[in-house]
């Protein structure tokens, strides 16, 4: 068996098993491995190259490092009053950019998977929806969750949705709960 | 590598690092946040940090399979070594900022640190880093080519 004499050598066939493990192993997960070529986190692309963002509004927030979004915020109070807000809209569509895992396990009632990650699967089969609803609900985890501004930055700049019809809901699930607002298992909406 | 002390540290540094290796191995997404919160790479271009979260978990499983087993060891502690301390660092910027943002004392934070365990008391995984740092970089300072 051939046996590097050297630390460097040993470092280099270390390195080279690791990619090639990494990327074998990525490619056989399919649709659950990442692809490698993707920007997951274009609204801090298109920040740092127009130093403003989605409208010219974005930018890296300088203290928690979570890109600040311009789209329309869906507020505390709104969620509170959920039905109203409904009510009040025509076509408001939610989408819920956290896993299927998280969703299954709690998600806002109406709300559609939309996992940020994995929005290849989701966003063709809503799209035409999407475009004609009145305004669209983005939300994630809440707190320093920054995937629904990073899929909202993706339904404008990839699939041509236009900004004002995005709303975000920075307070995001955690608030949700903890406002004691209802909560629906499972995957159906 | 003769000495059965060093063997065993070896073996123990090892088994640490595949069991959080294969922690992060779950859902790549959660990783590939956690390393973009950190800040330390680019997000341009996008292969860089895509290619760093599926790769990491699997250096550290090399790697520690390499410390328990013994050809590459070595080159596995070396590695182990420089990767932890890139990585202690990171969380300790991060510490620096979560304090300086919102005022928490550095005995009470505590965070995800993306290290696979979920959220951590910082202090305690600085020393554990701490501690893995110093065993690897001994490792291969004293192991011998097999």
């Amino acid at each position: 068996m051939f046996r590097p004499r050297s630390l460097s050598g040993e470092v280099l066939i270390l390195a080279s098993l690791t990619l090639a493990v990494a990327l074998l192993v990525n490619g056989l997960r399919g649709q659950s491995g990442l692809d490698l070529g993707r920007d997951y986190f274009p609204a801090d692309t298109i920040a740092s190259e127009s130093e403003g963002g989605p409208g010219d509004k974005a930018e890296i927030g300088e203290d928690s490092g979570k890109p600040q979004h311009g789209y329309t915020s869906f507020q505390l109070a709104d969620a509170k009053d959920y039905q109203q807000y409904l009510d009040d809209r025509d076509g408001v569509i939610f989408l819920d950019a956290r896993s299927a895992k998280l969703y299954e396990a709690g998600h806002i009632p109406g709300a559609r998977l939309c996992h940020h990650y994995r929005q290849d699967q989701y966003i063709p089969a809503m799209l035409e929806e999407l475009r004609a609803a009145d305004i669209v609900v983005i939300y994630c985890a809440g707190g320093d969750c920054e995937d629904s501004i990073q899929l909202a930055t993706d339904l404008v700049f990839t699939h041509g949705l236009t900004q004002e019809l995005i709303a975000i809901y920075e307070g995001g699930f955690a608030e949700w709960v903890d406002a004691g607002l209802e909560v629906r298992n499972g995957m159906q909406p | 590598m003769k000495s059965p002390a060093l063997r065993v540290i070896a073996s123990v540094l090892g088994l640490v690092l595949i069991y959080y290796g294969v922690q992060k191995m779950g859902e790549p997404a959660d990783f590939l946040k956690s390393i973009h919160a950190y800040g330390i790479l680019p997000t341009q271009p996008p292969w860089l940090l895509n290619l760093a979260a599926i790769g990491l978990p699997w250096l550290e499983v090399i790697c520690g399979a390499a410390l328990i087993l013994g050809p590459l060891r070595r080159g596995a502690a070396l590695l182990s070594s420089l990767v932890l301390a890139a990585f202690t660092l990171a969380i300790l910027v991060r510490s620096f900022q979560v304090m300086g943002a919102d005022g928490t004392a550095f005995f009470e934070l505590a965070f995800d640190c993306g290290c696979g365990s979920g959220a951590v008391i910082i202090w305690q995984k600085l020393l554990l880093n701490g501690s893995l740092i110093a065993g690897t970089a001994w490792v291969a300072l004293r192991a011998r080519p097999q």
